[in-house]
């Protein structure tokens, strides 16, 4: 059997736990990204749908962000 | 401020203004403007205070001012000191100098670095919103969006500190009232502003009952004192939001205003339909060249959380990024239900995207100062010049973005040169110096032209906003009037005896204390033409008469009742030979027979009944009805008189209706009595059509449809409520059905409404202009202010006393200390019946007017202590008394 292993640099991983929100955020971006491509295509209507799930990925990235910094403050406050 | 050395402030006016120069370099300074909503500012003080002092526009046919006092205030300040030219340039770029130093200074108040504080306050400033605001005059606007960093940081310290300290409530409160010149902006932002700072300070401080208790009673306070601080402004909300235009007239504002709100547009601070003038800039759905920069932007902006932080910087980028969200998904909500804006007043104001996307400048530019931060601390570059270089060259990068994505403006005007959409027609944003000369020729050479009114042609929106404040008597709507619209059926009747060029125009017009004409020969609008072409058309609640000058003037020409008294290149002036004296208040003979009844319907049995529903289940236990008729619909009440009871069922709800023909076009008195019992949605209508219908099944098909919200008039359940409403029939109209609907109730068979004198009348008073048969008789009045005139006459018979003033229900005369209210006379100017006979002192006053006194009183009082307590608490900080004491003490040694 063959086994597909993907080696994460353990700063991305660190990275990615400290920043849950950071992947959504990235896929915004990229949607975005392809928004700008698809009307300068002339695909207007096309465009304006990914940008809704574009939104929908920001604030589902900024919601995770939000929560894992407040939970990590209440958490270093209870240490203190 | 406190970490902001002198040197920096130096260094950072240099910096913002050589960028802010070369930006208005091509402007004409030296002339006044006029574009858009921007007005010309008056030359004359008096006029100014007149306008500050009294909620009665002293412009045209008056009309309740707007509700922006705050910036009328600040403009009479100016003029006191400053030239009305040089007033209305502080004016117009205060806002951008206020909104980049006040970011500037909230930004470093969270200790961002001086450099990311400085792009982000460009970009504050230089936005495409703050400049389409500027394109379309909309000033108030843009000093709200410039003041509220500054005024964030005090309602932040006041309201979450540990102890909140009274100073921050002071100039919280002084911020307030010098510089909300747009009340309706400054409300969203301080609703999204409070959502922010409530949101930073659930992170940062852990709430205990004690700051929660604490907390409230600063926001009760806050209120109290925002309270008195706009009372003035309140006043006046209020009396708009009695006489506010119908609320299709709003959701279709909101239709088109919402169009280009996609989230892709919102993204980069884009997508506002409602200016038509920065159409061409801001109506991008395509991907032009200088929208790319605004995606680069956008992703600088949005970069910034992915670069995490333990800091407060990081926590307000992360709010603000969420409150920004949240505003995006607002608006798109308001674009897929526009009927969101009908609920209620404040809603209302929700009518274009422009509200909520302001505070959208404040968090994005938050956010944007920040990834700037972060990036150029954090470069992957281990040399320090090399750090340095990349740093600089990113900032540059990020400089020439802001710049860029705005490049449709850069052309030294800031674009009011070259914007145009598809409906707005540019005019020159410099009032024309002829219009100066023609308003000194008449005041020289009449010197009684301001007793009288100016017609002016061609008359369009545009035409009005350039002689607003040089010629304020002008005849039409005011410039700065509210939401309060009178005068619109009155203004296209009035156009309509024009434009048939009647023979007695003179007399016509006397009527309306007309003298002069000007014939605008230069004038080009939207409808002006070569050809020998006229328009009346609708816009902004106010019909226009326009087309090409030689069609004006040729209805004056000929006419041996007008005199030619002055002509150039420029214009035509011709004067009323009829009217010698001015003619503002007159009286007119009224007829023994007011009104004429069409409809009446004393509820004796149910005979009279067009239509009627018999629900065989009903019982009654509410209110004692007795039930007597044999349908259920005739029923007896407390006092053994008849009245007729709608029941309702799950069926639907039962209604009754009669159908009557209309002798004329004219004002139509509808009377009844109402009682109900478990009511919603209880209301009455008048379906009018051109053909005769006697049944009626649906509303579609009418000419129009008036509406009785009884709903909305807070009666008393199982008490009788008189309806007395008055309804102006379209033209054309010759058949009128009168629908009363019973209630609606979540619960049917609890519901139950009565109604009892029925009458539908003509009200002779309030006829058509077109027929004036009536004697005619000038009264001496004097005019104290624009909301007091008084008048002797001596009556022999009942009259009717005309006011030429846009009619609106709050004006009331005195005869000799009885009150009568007003009617709308002509459809559009005060009338009041005067029964009295004799000598009467009469007396017209606009009864609002007190309560501003009053509330302006209160409002200045407060700002006065407010001062005084900011004052006091600075002069002591900074030992000042003691030092000017111990100066004194030395001097008189």
């Amino acid at each position: 059997m063959v086994k597909i292993k993907f080696i994460v640099d353990p700063r991305i991983k660190k990275y990615l736990k400290e920043n849950p929100g950071a992947p959504f955020i990235i896929g915004f971006m990229a949607l975005l990204l392809s928004c700008a491509v698809l009307l300068t295509t002339g695909h207007t209507p096309q465009a304006n749908k990914t940008a809704e799930y574009a939104y929908y990925l920001l604030v589902i990235g900024v919601i995770l962000q939000f929560v894992s910094f407040v939970k990590e403050g209440r958490t270093k406050q209870e240490e203190n | 401020m406190n970490n902001i050395t002198k040197l920096e402030i130096l260094l950072i006016s240099v910096i913002f203004c050589l960028p802010f120069i070369s930006l208005v370099r091509d402007l004409d300074f030296s002339r006044m403007w006029a574009f858009a909503d921007l007005m010309p500012f008056p030359l004359n003080l008096s006029h100014r205070l007149e306008e500050s002092l009294y909620i009665q526009s002293n412009e045209g046919l008056g009309g309740l001012t707007s509700p922006m006092h705050n910036i009328i205030r600040f403009n009479l300040f100016l003029q006191c000191f400053l030239d009305a030219n040089i007033s209305q340039k502080v004016v117009i770029f205060l806002p951008f100098i206020i909104g980049f130093f006040s970011f500037y200074v909230f930004l470093r108040e969270f200790e961002f670095s001086p450099t990311s504080c400085l792009m982000g306050g460009f970009l504050y400033a230089f936005n495409p919103i703050t400049f389409s605001s500027f394109i379309v005059g909309a000033v108030g606007s843009l000093m709200v969006l410039g003041i509220f960093p500054l005024f964030t940081l005090c309602l932040n310290k006041f309201l979450f500190a540990k102890m909140g300290n009274i100073k921050y409530l002071s100039a919280i409160c002084i911020f307030a009232y010098l510089f909300f010149w747009n009340v309706y902006f400054a409300f969203w932002f301080l609703f999204l502003i409070f959502i922010f700072l409530f949101l930073i300070n659930i992170i940062t401080v852990r709430f205990s009952r004690q700051i929660i208790f604490a907390v409230i009673k600063r926001i009760v306070l806050l209120s109290l004192f925002f309270t008195l601080i706009f009372l003035p402004n309140l006043i006046v909300l209020y009396l708009i939001q009695q006489g506010t235009v119908g609320g299709n007239i709003i959701k279709f504002q909101a239709d088109y205003s919402y169009e280009d709100a996609t989230f892709l547009n919102l993204i980069r601070l884009a997508g506002n339909k409602g200016s038509p003038q920065v159409e061409g800039y801001l109506n991008y759905n395509t991907f032009t060249y200088y929208a790319i920069f605004g995606y680069v932007l956008s992703f600088i902006s949005f970069g910034s959380l992915l670069f995490r932080k333990n800091n407060q910087k990081f926590i307000l980028v992360m709010v603000g990024c969420l409150v920004l969200l949240l505003t995006i998904g607002c608006i798109v909500l308001i674009k897929e239900h526009p009927y969101v804006v009908e609920i209620n007043a404040f809603l209302s104001t929700l009518r274009n995207p422009s509200k909520l996307m302001l505070p959208m400048v404040f968090f994005f530019s938050i956010m944007f100062a920040y990834s700037i931060e972060t990036v150029t601390e954090e470069l992957p570059v281990r040399s320090t010049s090399d750090k340095k270089l990349l740093a600089t060259v990113l900032i540059i990068l990020s400089f020439a973005s802001i710049f860029l994505y705005n490049l449709p403006v850069l052309d030294g005007t800031l674009g009011v040169e070259r914007m145009e959409g598809s409906v707005y027609i540019p005019i020159d944003y410099r009032v024309d110096e002829n219009y100066y000369n023609l308003a000194s020729y008449l005041m020289n050479s009449e010197p009684v032209f301001s007793d009288f009114y100016v017609l002016y042609f061609p008359w369009e929106r545009f035409s009005r906003i350039e002689i607003s404040r040089i010629i304020p008597t002008y005849f039409g709507v005011g410039a700065s009037q509210g939401g309060i619209m009178n005068t619109v059926e009155f203004s296209k009747d009035f156009f309509e005896v024009i434009d048939s060029n009647p023979p007695n125009k003179d007399e016509f017009l006397k009527l309306f204390n007309i003298r002069y004409i000007v014939i605008d020969k230069k004038f080009k609008g939207m409808y002006t033409t070569t050809t020998n072409t006229k328009i009346i058309y609708d816009n902004m609640n106010f019909y226009w008469y326009s087309g090409s000058w030689s069609t004006f003037y040729s209805f004056f020409e000929n006419d041996d009742n007008f005199a030619l008294i002055y002509e150039d290149e420029e214009f035509a002036v011709f004067k009323n030979k009829n009217l010698s004296e001015p003619h503002e208040i007159y009286s007119i003979v009224a007829d023994n027979e007011i009104e004429e009844s069409i409809l009446k319907l004393n509820i004796t049995s149910s005979e009279h009944l067009l239509f009627y529903e018999n629900f065989d289940n009903f019982s009654d236990t509410h209110n004692n009805f007795k039930i007597v008729g044999p349908y259920q619909l005739v029923t007896e009440d407390m006092s053994m008189n008849y009245s007729m009871a709608l029941y309702s069922t799950g069926i639907g709800w039962s209604h009754i209706y009669k159908s009557v023909s209309i002798p004329e076009r004219g004002w139509y008195r509808l009377n009844f009595f109402i009682k109900g019992c478990n009511i919603t949605n209880l209301h009455t209508k008048i379906l009018w059509y051109n053909i005769t219908q006697s049944d009626y099944t649906q509303d579609e098909g009418a000419m129009r449809v008036d509406y009785i919200r009884i709903y909305e008039k807070k009666l008393t359940e199982g008490e009788w409520y008189h309806i007395d409403e008055k309804f102006l029939s379209p033209k054309n109209a010759t058949c009128a059905i009168v629908v009363i609907l019973g209630s609606q109730a979540k619960s049917y068979s609890m519901t139950s409404t009565c109604v009892d004198n029925i009458s539908f009348s003509l009200n002779k008073t309030c006829v058509n202009i077109n027929k004036l048969e009536r004697k005619v008789t000038t009264l001496k009045y004097v005019k104290t202010n624009p909301t007091l005139y008084s008048v002797e006459t001596n009556a022999t018979c009942p009259f009717i006393l005309t006011f030429v003033k846009s009619y609106d229900p709050y004006w009331v005369c005195y005869v000799n200390g009885e009150r009568a209210s007003s009617f709308p006379l002509y459809g559009g100017v005060n009338g009041f019946l005067i029964n009295q006979t004799g000598q009467l002192e009469i007396t017209i006053e606009y009864e609002p007017q007190r309560w501003f006194y009053i509330g302006s009183a209160i409002s200045v009082t407060t700002l006065i202590a407010c001062t005084t307590y900011l004052t006091h608490d600075w002069t002591k900080n900074k030992n000042i008394l003691k030092r000017v004491k111990k100066w004194l003490r030395s001097n008189s040694s």
